[in-house]
């Protein structure tokens, strides 16, 4: 299941896919489709912060421009779905 | 934006120890970091720093500074990108505005150029033209004209010399040349006083100045109604210390690229700042009184002038010249030729001093001979009478120079 965080600009339809990967511990870990840009993942990292429940928010530059999103929340379904729905600029292209 | 601008460089490649060196010479504070912790501290102290990010660090290291870079809304991000690392830190369509990726292939001085244009849309007020094209007198095109500069000295307080250098830049400012007068007595300057101008300015603000260039000058002075134009001294005292010799004669010499003529009043002490104007000035007016005290030291000092090699810009004026010691043994005594006296009108001069006038504006009709005697010597600075001045060999600067301050400290 590969589902995308939604561009809210309009004309900025750029979509990056994001998948779950096993968690580290305690720490829930989602794969962050790439090439992405700093800003974009910035951006990211901005907007997963804000998230309800949502707390040690980390993003890592992975292999070949992908991206490691990395976080601490009470309930991991909650989560995903708002990942989903996550209103961001530009994540990536 | 007053501070100072500001760089961090992020990298772990000692190639970049040479865009350091570059901006350093441009007077940007700048320091490298190779870890995102020695980054931390140097953001810490300056908020609105300029991070450069090397496009080849560790892209979790690049990230991490560049957020780092980014925690600050007045911070701006600098990315040196290699062809590989160039998606990652494209900035098109997200991240602040004011980021840019410079190709990690540029010369130094494009990348010293590229992040002198984002401190300029940051705010910082940065200077386009390499540190050295600034250098020394260079502060405009070659072919532009530059202006006469005079400086106004004396071997002795107290000899008249702001009133001279005032009535000298009036005069020759309602002779219809563009004039500036510089109060270069930095500590005890009066010459707005005695042309009732009051500014906030001063050349105190020059510290303040990223780079000293003509306009950063013309924002400091202030018109006086002859349409002379006055660059005061600092009113706080205990500043001047921070103001550099080079940059006071910097200011003066990019000034001289505004005006047909600039009048530097000066203190009669042979530092470091009067050394440079001496070098600058093409020409020295030196005044003297017809008193034994004033005229031993005014000697000693046209002894020096062949020796630094100043002799050929000397212009002895002779102020109060008929009140003491007669013009033909104060010329023999000094070995030169007085160019210019001056009548001693003393409460005439008190008076106009008090009250703010210059007196080549109070008796705008020349009817008093101290007008006319200081008119005289607006024009022998405008060139509308020959100067002569008694020829020394000019000797070896360097040589002279050395030797002459060193009988000087030994006197």
């Amino acid at each position: 299941m590969q589902p995308r965080l939604a561009a809210s600009q309009a004309g900025d339809a750029t979509n990056t896919k994001i998948s779950i990967m096993p968690p580290d511990g305690s720490t829930l870990r989602y794969r962050i489709a790439g090439p992405i840009s700093f800003g974009a993942l910035l951006q990211l990292k901005r907007d997963v912060s804000h998230l309800p429940g949502v707390s040690a928010v980390n993003v890592s530059p992975a292999e070949d421009g992908e991206a490691i999103l990395s976080l601490h929340a009470q309930d991991s379904a909650d989560v995903w779905q708002q990942l989903q729905t996550l209103p961001s600029r530009e994540v990536g292209r | 934006m007053s501070d100072r601008p500001s760089v961090l460089i992020v990298s772990q490649d000692a190639e970049l120890g040479k865009l350091n060196a570059a901006l350093q010479a441009e007077r940007i504070l700048v320091d490298t970091a190779e870890t995102v912790a020695d980054a931390e501290w140097f953001v810490r102290d300056h908020p609105n720093a300029l991070c450069v990010i090397d496009g080849k660090l560790p892209a979790s290291v690049a990230f991490q500074t560049y957020e780092l870079a980014h925690a600050s809304d007045t911070r701006t991000a600098i990315m040196l990108v290699t062809p590989e690392t160039a998606e990652q830190f494209d900035v098109s369509g997200a991240g602040p505005t004011n980021d840019e990726c410079i190709p990690r292939s540029s010369t130094v001085e494009q990348i010293v150029l590229r992040l002198k244009a984002v401190m300029i849309l940051s705010g910082f007020d940065v200077a386009i033209a390499p540190a050295a094209a600034r250098n020394g007198t260079a502060h405009e095109s070659p072919g532009s004209h530059r202006g006469k500069v005079t400086m106004v000295f004396s071997a002795k307080g107290g000899v008249g010399k702001t009133t001279i250098a005032v009535n000298a830049a009036v005069a020759l400012a309602r002779m219809g040349h563009s004039t500036l007068l510089v109060d270069a007595d930095l500590y005890f300057g009066d010459a707005s006083i005695l042309l009732n101008v009051v500014s906030k300015r001063s050349l105190m603000d020059l510290a303040d100045v990223y780079q000293v260039d003509g306009a950063s000058v013309q924002q400091l002075m202030v018109n006086h109604e002859s349409g002379l134009s006055v660059l005061s001294s600092p009113p706080e005292m205990e500043r001047v210390e921070t103001l550099s010799s080079d940059i006071i004669v910097s200011a003066i010499s990019a000034a001289s690229y505004s005006f047909e003529h600039v009048i530097v009043d000066t203190h009669s002490s042979f530092d470091e700042t009067n050394l440079q104007l001496m070098d600058l000035a093409d020409r020295i007016v030196l005044v003297t009184t017809p008193e034994v005290g004033a005229t031993f030291n005014t000697a000693r000092f046209v002894g020096l002038t062949d020796t630094l090699g100043y002799r050929d810009k000397l212009m002895l004026v002779l102020n109060r010249a008929e009140s003491g010691i007669n013009q033909d043994a104060v010329e023999k005594n000094l070995g030169t030729r007085v160019e210019a006296t001056v009548v001693s009108a003393g409460k005439r001069a008190v008076s106009a001093a008090n009250r703010g006038v210059p007196l080549v504006i109070e008796d705008a009709r020349n009817e008093q001979r101290i007008t006319r005697d200081l008119g005289q010597i607006a024009s022998l600075i405008a060139g509308e009478q020959p100067h002569s001045s008694t020829s020394g060999e000019a000797k070896s600067w360097l040589f002279g120079r050395k030797l002459a301050l060193s009988s000087a400290r030994s006197a």
